[in-house]
């Protein structure tokens, strides 16, 4: 049986569209076998992201009314033979896409995949329940603004009540350079408030606007690093963390950070 | 001009609040034991028992509870 990671947030554009495919690329190249499901059912991005969404034949909501077989929905990678998508396209009523026929899709995908990776639509209703009861563990994005984090700590709350084996906490968009200045919270502040260790720090990185599937893409940038360490992180169990002050660091750093700022 | 807070203590106060209010209802809870406990030595007055949250100068957190009384009570008998 594979993993069945949810990544959730409860705020919206916090980048959990974003992790989900680029950790979903990032454990492909570690040599996993990786399916993405697209559960934010309605408001679906997933595919964009991907760039497959001219591929889609079927959809989550076709294989739950049995109009084609799950494999048939199944959409391959064009870089990464062992990465596939399950898109949710069309913008229908979901009622037919229960929870527990949800997770029976998801159950059906982790036996024949290394990891199930599901992105959940934002908001703490029925969606969000959807997504997180067919999941065994569970990924809070967050970035460092509060209002981000205060919804995140809600979140955690909520997920305490779900059986999941483990909930990990990603701090996305972090500005080095701001943390430095004091004007941004550190990570260690919001795992520390949160009573949580970051599974992953990833920076703010103008790349990511650029190309939302970065890892896919080859560029050398800073956020490429800091995902691939988390997604060795989610692999393995380690620990690393990715320093986004070590850049701003020094007398260069000092500069960096300067002309940031101006421009 | 309003002072900046350090963010991470601006969030701090921000969950505090959320845990009093959040679904367990710990401000009421607080707020009625309190009223209760306070009604056997004191007469209060109609205002309910306030709550309130702050971070002080030393990064502590103080947690109020704000009662009015107008009299106390002796044994049953108020004190006029
Ligand atoms: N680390 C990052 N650096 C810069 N931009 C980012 C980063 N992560 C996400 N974004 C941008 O934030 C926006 C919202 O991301 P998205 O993944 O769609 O959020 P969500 O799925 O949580 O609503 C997108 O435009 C995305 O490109
Ligand atoms: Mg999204």
């Amino acid at each position: 049986m594979g993993r069945k990671l949810v990544f959730t947030s409860g705020k919206g554009g916090v980048g959990k569209t974003t992790m989900c495919a680029n950790i979903g690329i990032a454990l492909s190249m570690l040599g996993q076998k990786v399916v993405m499901v697209d559960a934010d059912i309605g408001l679906n991005n997933l595919d964009v992201v991907m760039c497959v969404e001219n591929k889609v034949a079927y959809d989550v909501a076709d294989v739950v009314e049995g109009k084609c077989r799950l494999k048939q929905a199944l959409i391959q990678d064009a870089d990464f033979p062992s990465l596939y998508i399950l898109p949710s396209f069309h913008n229908y009523d979901t009622a037919n896409i229960t929870a527990p026929n949800f997770k029976s899709i998801i159950d059906t995908l982790s036996v024949g995949f290394d990891f199930v990776i599901i992105d959940c639509p934002a908001g703490i209703d029925s969606g969000f329940h959807r997504a997180v009861a067919a999941a065994s563990e569970a990924y809070v994005v967050t970035t460092p603004h509060i209002s981000a984090v205060r919804d995140a700590d809600k979140v955690m709350a909520l997920l305490n009540g779900y059986p999941l084996l483990n909930i990990g906490l990603v701090v996305n968009r972090v500005r080095g350079d701001m943390v430095i200045s004091g004007e941004m919270m550190t990570a260690g502040d919001i795992s520390r408030l949160l009573r949580c260790t970051p599974t992953g720090i990833i920076p703010d990185d103008d790349t990511v606007t650029v190309n939302s599937d970065i890892m896919r893409h080859n560029t050398e940038c800073e956020v490429k690093q800091a995902i691939m360490i988390l997604a060795e992180n989610i692999l393995s169990g380690k620990r690393r963390i990715y320093d986004c002050t070590d850049d701003y660091r020094g007398i260069f750093g000092k500069l960096k950070a300067r002309l940031k700022k101006m421009f | 001009m309003k002072e900046t807070k350090r963010p991470a203590d601006r969030l701090k106060k921000v969950l505090m609040i959320d845990k009093l209010k959040s679904a367990s209802n710990l401000e009421e809870l607080l707020k009625n034991d309190a009223r209760i406990l306070l009604e056997n030595y004191f007469e209060l007055t109609a205002g309910a028992v306030r709550t309130g949250l702050n971070i002080d100068e030393k990064n502590l957190i103080n947690i109020e509870l704000t009662a009015k009384a107008a009299n106390i009570k002796r044994f049953g008998i108020i004190l006029k």
